[in-house]
């Protein structure tokens, strides 16, 4: 059974030389990042970076081919699913089961991250979940889903959450809701979030990651004076792009 | 375990909350009502198929398996491929769960939702015991395996139909993946039947294995067979674990290396449990071969073969015996290889047919005339270049109840038995026919001659020759030496020779001739051996057959139980007086003989037929009459329209010590006929059919209208 652990290690989750192929493509070429308790990192990268690659690696669903990822100092794999209780993902394009209720939902999910009520509660309440909980999740409206999928994966506050593209298909109110959601869930996790809204992951973070082609390229603060935007086509720019 | 039980929890939930599950059970049951209705109505058949009450409703002979099978792909199919599909599989695979414990608990759910498709049957089961004088608890061991059978072939298929939506995310194809899988898994039942050309005996063995029409069959008749759940056992054990492997291929990089192995222990262990079932499962034993034929079967040199000559279909709506008696000969064969057997396709008129019908002097048309197989149809058995034939009537034991026929067994090993033992035995010994003295010759094929008898001996496998006078002593190779209706007198040399042969235990046939015969010196010398004989033939009114006052009339047998009911038809035949003896057929008490002058009105029951055990051992079998086994009065096989054929086999067979029958008891078919009121067969058709389905389909609009109004 999977521990709950603490945030008391200054490097929660890292990753050592990992490689990845899919077939004879790399996917992800000596990656090694390291993720730090109470820091929000986002993760940039043009489409086929390798960015969900990475992420599926982090979050315990996909052994890498080569390298270690380490959960508080311990190796993650082969056995991922003792560290996954201490990881909360959202995949790309948030799925969630239609057929379920919204409580029906996040019950399954606090089941199965060992949740108290009163977490569940004050996820609820966190997320504005009360008026819909009710309500089949295929009724709701994408703002909506996205509340409900990040509430499973906050549920339990596990140490760790690494969120794919969270932000997609959100209007601007509830862009400006999901930050102050993440910033709260800082907190009390480490987070990693991928994101294509660079404007956006700029107001959440300050350190970032960038891939490209399967490897990081840019660890780390942004220079002053520049911004995220100008960041990512100068890097693009630099490499001949 | 604990994330097993949440996940089971959290599938079942989904498939129990949804309101289409409820229409599908609702179609279940109506499709189950007309199974039901239909096994009701059979068991009212004179021909309901034997065997416990319910073992049609479970495994009947074709019905059953196509909704098995669509509702097993339509719990199944989706049941990981949508998960696939609508990335929700994702979620799951991100959990503290293992992705074998995700596979698992996807397929628990939907076992408990097959199985809640069995359970909610259970009141059509409930509401036949309240109408029927069946006793429930005699039946009810069978119900249980019954639905244990449905329930565990179910689960089997409903793991394959998951292990085949892992595989992909396209639901119509993991549908048809699961579809074409348990279709073939039930064609073996049809690819397995002698008729479609498969001979070898390891090959059968293995693929009968996977039988799962045979397996429904099994367990519907508490015939729980070892082989049978293990093959179901591993199949579900293989599939989940290969989903599991699938699902998870990308956390374990050695997938394929245990997909390798998987398959590889799956073969062993279900090709040793086959093994096992065949080598030790008691259970089997009920269909086991009999110690006597199994040791009349070793004595074989080599492989005997048995032909079908029937007209009659593999398998029917309702019980033939034809079949039945196709799978004892196939329990047979499949425990020894000295045992071929193959169904004569008679309405085939190529050249093998024709040639082994020749060969066995069997007449085609008439068996293509007899559409019920069983006044024509015969057995073969052939060894080397010896053969015997065995009437299918001799084979089905029936009775006859309000005027219905019904099949209450089948006497296949004693026949085949008998057969072994004439035809394998080197020493077996002959019938010498006597001549020289006007005797009926076996060569003569005039209509007083008896070509066809040597036919009708032939075909039964009896050897006979023809001995010539008695003029030196009887040799040894003669087991009984007959007699058949000489006219003129013997030798006092052959008289003796024959008085020597019965002294050392022979047996001996004496038929009357049909005209009186010119016989003193044999007349006296059965005479001293305790016979004599009316010279006037016998006229019996009371059994009078047609107009003919009494001179021709059907004798019936006494102390023949092989022949019981059974009339010979006979026209004035010869009192046979004998007071130690044995009678075998003998007229009513107001028989007559025909010009015995002063005593015009004196009747008398007069024995026909006797027969004398001498200390000696020896054996005298006389009859008073001979015609009726002249070619006149047989068809080209020999045969008789009434028993005289039978008459001349079991007297033959007692005159011949090897050539007695051996004495298995025949497997009893064991019949349920209900005789309902019509009333309330419908009420019970009303229910299953109706009734019943009607309450799942509310069930499934309340679901829906909670969805609606949420």
């Amino acid at each position: 059974m999977a521990e709950k652990i603490e945030n008391s290690s200054e490097i929660i989750l890292s990753a050592e030389k990992i490689v990845k192929k899919y077939g004879a493509v790399k996917a992800l070429n000596n990656v090694s990042i390291e993720l730090k308790s109470g820091k929000i990192t986002g993760l940039i990268g043009e489409n086929g970076a390798g960015k969900t690659t990475l992420i599926r690696i982090l979050s315990g669903v996909m052994q890498p081919d080569e390298g270690v990822v380490r959960l508080t100092g311990k190796s993650m794999y082969p056995n991922p699913e003792v560290c996954r209780n201490n990881i909360g993902y959202l995949p790309e394009g948030n799925p969630l089961p239609g057929h379920l209720r919204v409580s029906e939902f996040i019950s399954f999910m606090a089941s199965m991250k060992n949740a108290t009520n009163d977490n569940i509660n004050e996820i609820i309440n966190l997320m504005d979940l009360e008026i819909v909980k009710n309500k089949f999740i295929s009724t709701l409206s994408s703002g909506f889903k996205q509340r409900t999928g990040l509430a499973g994966t906050f549920l339990g506050w596990p140490p760790v959450i690494i969120l794919d593209e969270p932000s997609r298909g959100l209007d601007p109110v509830q862009t400006d809701s999901l930050r102050e959601i993440i910033r709260t869930a800082a907190k009390k996790s480490c987070i990693l979030i991928s994101s294509h809204g660079l404007d956006e992951l700029e107001r959440i973070t300050e350190d970032f990651l960038y891939i490209k082609d399967g490897r990081i390229i840019f660890s780390g603060n942004l220079p002053e004076n520049t911004t995220l935007v100008d960041f990512f086509h100068r890097q693009n720019r630099s490499d001949g792009i | 375990m604990k994330y097993l039980l949440r996940l089971v929890r959290h599938e079942t939930g989904i498939i129990f909350k949804t309101p289409s599950f409820y229409f599908v059970a609702a179609l279940f049951l109506f499709y189950q009502g007309i199974i039901f209705s239909l096994t009701l109505s059979m068991r009212h058949h004179p021909l309901s198929p034997p065997g416990p009450l319910l073992a049609p409703w479970f495994a009947g002979p074709f019905w059953f398996w196509p909704l098995l099978i669509l509702v097993v792909v339509e719990l199944s199919h989706g049941a990981i491929s949508r998960s696939r599909e609508d990335g929700t599989l994702e979620i799951l695979l991100a959990t503290a769960a293992k992705p074998s414990v995700t596979v698992w608990a996807k397929y628990l759910a939907v076992c408990l939702a097959f199985i809640f498709l069995w359970v909610i049957t259970t009141p059509l089961v409930l509401l036949l015991f309240l109408y029927i004088p069946v006793s429930f608890s005699s039946e009810l061991p069978f119900i249980l395996s019954g639905y244990g059978g449905a329930i565990a072939v179910g689960c089997a298929g409903l793991a394959l139909g998951v292990m085949f939506s892992s595989f992909t995310t396209d639901t119509r194809l993991s549908a048809m993946f699961t579809f074409m899988t348990l279709f073939m898994l039930v064609l073996l039942k049809i690819i397995l039947h002698p008729g479609m050309g498969i001979v070898s005996s390891s090959w059968l063995n293995w693929l009968s294995g996977f039988n799962f029409l045979d397996f429904m069959e099994n367990f519907a008749r508490k015939n729980i067979v070892f082989s049978n759940l293990a093959t179901l056992f591993i199949i579900i054990i293989v599939s989940i674990t290969a989903a599991g492997i699938w699902i998870g291929k990308n956390q374990n990089k050695k997938y394929y290396g245990s997909y390798i192995s998987l398959i590889l222990i799956a073969i062993i262990l279900i090709e040793g449990a086959i093994i096992i079932t065949n080598k030790y499962d008691n259970t089997r034993s009920s269909d086991g071969i009999h110690p006597l034929l199994k040791q009349r079967i070793s004595t074989l040199n080599s492989r005997l073969k048995i032909y079908i000559f029937a007209n009659a279909p593999s398998s029917s709506l309702y019980f033939h015996p034809i079949p039945a008696l196709e799978k004892n000969l196939q329990n047979i064969s499949s425990r020894t290889s000295m045992i071929d057997w193959q169904r004569i396709e008679i309405s085939s008129n190529s050249e093998n047919v024709l040639n082994l019908a020749k060969k066995f002097s069997i007449d085609l048309q008439r068996i293509r005339n007899d559409a019920m197989a069983l006044s024509e149809g015969v057995i073969v058995v052939s060894y080397l270049k010896d053969f015997k034939v065995i009437p299918l009537s001799s084979v089905f034991m029936a009775d006859v109840r309000d005027g219905k026929i019904r099949f209450s067994g089948i006497n296949l090993e004693s026949e085949l038995s008998s057969a072994i033992s004439i035809l394998v035995n080197p020493a077996r010994k002959k019938l010498c026919f006597t001549s020289g003295h006007g005797e009926n010759s076996l060569e003569d094929s005039s209509p007083r001659g008896s070509f066809r008898l040597g036919l009708f001996l032939k075909r039964r496998g009896i050897v006979f020759e023809n001995l010539g006078p008695v003029l030196g002593p009887v040799p040894a190779r003669c087991k009984s030496v007959i007699l058949k209706a000489p006219v003129r007198d013997f030798l006092k040399s052959e008289l003796d020779n024959l008085t020597k042969w019965l002294n050392s235990g022979g047996h001996m046939v004496y038929f009357y001739p049909e005209n009186n015969a010119d016989t003193p010196d044999l007349f006296r010398w059965l005479y001293s051996a305790g016979f004599s004989f009316s010279e006037a033939g016998i006229i019996d009114r009371k059994h009078s057959v047609g107009k003919s006052s009494g001179f021709t009339w059907a004798a019936s047998f006494e102390n023949i139980v092989d022949l019981p009911g059974e009339r010979m038809i006979l026209t004035l035949p010869h009192a046979v007086f004998c007071n130690e003896c044995e009678s075998l057929i003998s007229s009513s008490d107001k028989a007559k003989l025909w010009k015995s002058g002063t005593q015009k009105n004196q009747y008398s029951k007069f024995s026909i037929a006797a027969r004398l055990q001498n200390p000696s051992k020896s054996l005298v079998t006389v009859v008073g009459f001979s015609k009726v086994w002249t070619n006149s009065f047989l068809d080209e096989k020999g045969e008789s329209t009434d028993a005289s054929s039978s008459f001349m086999e079991f007297i033959i067979k007692q005159a011949s010590e090897d050539n007695s029958k051996d004495r298995i008891s025949p497997s009893k078919i064991r019949h349920h006929h209900l005789t309902l009121r019509i009333t309330e067969i419908r009420s019970i058709q009303f229910f299953a059919m109706v009734i019943h389905p009607l309450l799942l389909v509310f069930i499934g609009l309340f679901m829906a209208w909670r969805r609606r109004k949420s």
